[in-house]
């Protein structure tokens, strides 16, 4: 069969595009199960939510540092995740890379939100930790008067009872707890040990990893089976072991009201 | 001029593959433009800085754009994927991470802080305990100050409460709402 020479080239681009249509809706299929609950729509609601917040704080005027950094962290990364998604649907976009990127980006996304729970809390404290200082400032002032009475009269030391200063000792302590707590909730350094742990740990998987290379999949699958079977036995475990406390515990309390009860008995016949 | 059909059919192809390549070597020029200063090396390097340091949450997000960056400049140079197209990415996954970066440096400038009040603290609290001693027995317990130190413990006070009120904030909106209501 002949064709004409034009009609023939044709047809191989028709083959071509025909190629790649099929690749397009496979991938859409494919694509269209990847992005289930990632509708545009529910970003784009999302970025009004943080534009607004933007918006109404003003954040250009006054210093909301770290709250103003948090939104348009969020909202870069959620501008990221909308195109990704818009790019999704490209179909010389194999379906792994588009996994890929869409893992990666929701990875940030997660990851940054975490951070934004943490910076609540941390701000949170940081609240606490002023309304502390100022409660502390306050009560401490009430002692000025007595001071500058002792040091007019030359005195080296001056008295006060306890229960007057019993207030200013626990807003004492309740400050000095909050800033240790809030040093190490921000506290970060380098550590040497972490990189040499990192190793450690990268070293032994590989070493498991060609184990069970070795021995073939299927004994690797076993081991991770009796390891289950082994913690299913500990929790097993540590229930006969609370039950048995248990009955220690109602044991020793049985005991002791019989002691007791025959302790009354005793001071009633004497 | 008249080909044999099979001929014909293969040389459509080729066309089509040559028109692929051309794209290809068009988009890969535009994007190793778009790509200076992006080199995987640096990231890798960057990538193994912040695995050195302790895994605190702002370090396992840097990670995570990082590796985000990683990816989208590994796929730039899929030839379909057009020059505007890997522009708006790489443009939008930098800005996520220049914003991580500042968002990095104010926490950092806040636990310079933080780690400035701790140690006036400290300083406060031993002068504070050394200048005072209990008296009295347990009906009536006293305590007695002396005078110098307690002055002196007494201005490390007020150096800690300038410092803590220095701290950068509201960041909270709530309680910039609270504060402009107590006002």
């Amino acid at each position: 069969m002949e064709f004409h020479s034009t009609k023939a080239i044709a047809l191989g681009v028709l083959i071509v595009i025909t190629l790649i249509l099929i690749r397009y809706l496979y991938s859409r299929i494919k694509k269209g199960k990847l992005l289930k609950g990632l509708e545009p729509r529910i970003i784009r609601n999302e970025l009004d939510r943080l534009y607004k917040i933007i918006h109404c704080y003003g954040y250009s005027q006054e210093k909301y540092a770290i709250e103003c950094r948090k939104i348009e962290t969020s909202i870069a990364l959620f501008e990221l995740l909308l195109t990704i998604i818009r790019l999704t649907y490209n179909p010389f976009l194999t379906v792994k890379e588009s996994k890929k990127l869409l893992k990666h980006c929701c990875k940030a996304i997660y990851q940054n939100t975490l951070m934004n729970q943490r910076l609540e809390r941390l701000s949170k404290d940081l609240i606490k930790l002023k309304e502390l200082s100022c409660d502390f400032t306050r009560e401490s002032l009430k002692f000025d008067l007595i001071t500058e009475e002792s040091r007019k009269s030359g005195l080296k030391f001056f008295k006060v009872d306890y229960d007057d200063i019993h207030n200013v000792e626990y807003l004492r302590m309740r400050l000095s707890s909050t800033i240790s707590d809030l040093e190490t909730s921000t506290y970060r350094h380098v550590k040497k040990e972490s990189l040499k742990r990192l190793k450690k740990m990268r070293r032994e998987v590989r070493k498991k990893w060609r184990e069970a290379e070795k021995h073939g999949q299927i004994e690797w699958e076993k081991r991770a089976r009796d390891a289950g079977k082994n913690t299913e036995k500990w929790r097993e475990a540590e229930k006969h072991r609370e039950i048995e406390w248990g009955k220690r515990v109602r044991d020793e309390e049985k005991k002791a009201e019989k002691r007791r009860a025959n302790n009354t008995s005793k001071e009633q016949l004497n | 001029m008249e080909f044999h059909s099979t001929k014909a059919i293969a040389l459509g192809v080729l066309i089509v593959i040559t028109l692929i390549l051309i794209r290809y070597l068009y988009s890969r020029i535009k994007k190793d433009e778009l790509l200076k200063g992006l080199e995987p090396r640096i990231i890798r390097k960057e990538l193994n800085r912040l695995y050195k340091m302790d895994s605190s949450y702002e370090i396992n997000t840097s990670i995570a754009l990082q590796k985000l960056l990683r990816t989208i400049i590994r796929l730039t140079y899929n030839p379909f994927l057009t020059v505007k197209e890997s522009k708006k990415l790489l443009k939008h996954c930098c800005k996520a991470i220049y914003q991580n970066t500042l968002m990095n440096q104010e926490l950092e400038k806040l636990s310079e802080n933080i780690e400035k009040i701790g140690e006036l603290e400290r300083v406060y609290s031993t002068i504070y305990s050394s200048s005072t001693s209990r008296w009295g027995d347990d009906t009536f317990p006293t305590t007695t100050f002396d005078i110098d130190e307690y002055y002196l413990s007494m201005d490390y006070m007020e150096m800690l409460g300038d410092a803590i009120d220095k701290i950068p904030s509201p960041l909270l909106p709530s309680y910039h709402e609270e504060r402009k209501k107590s006002q």
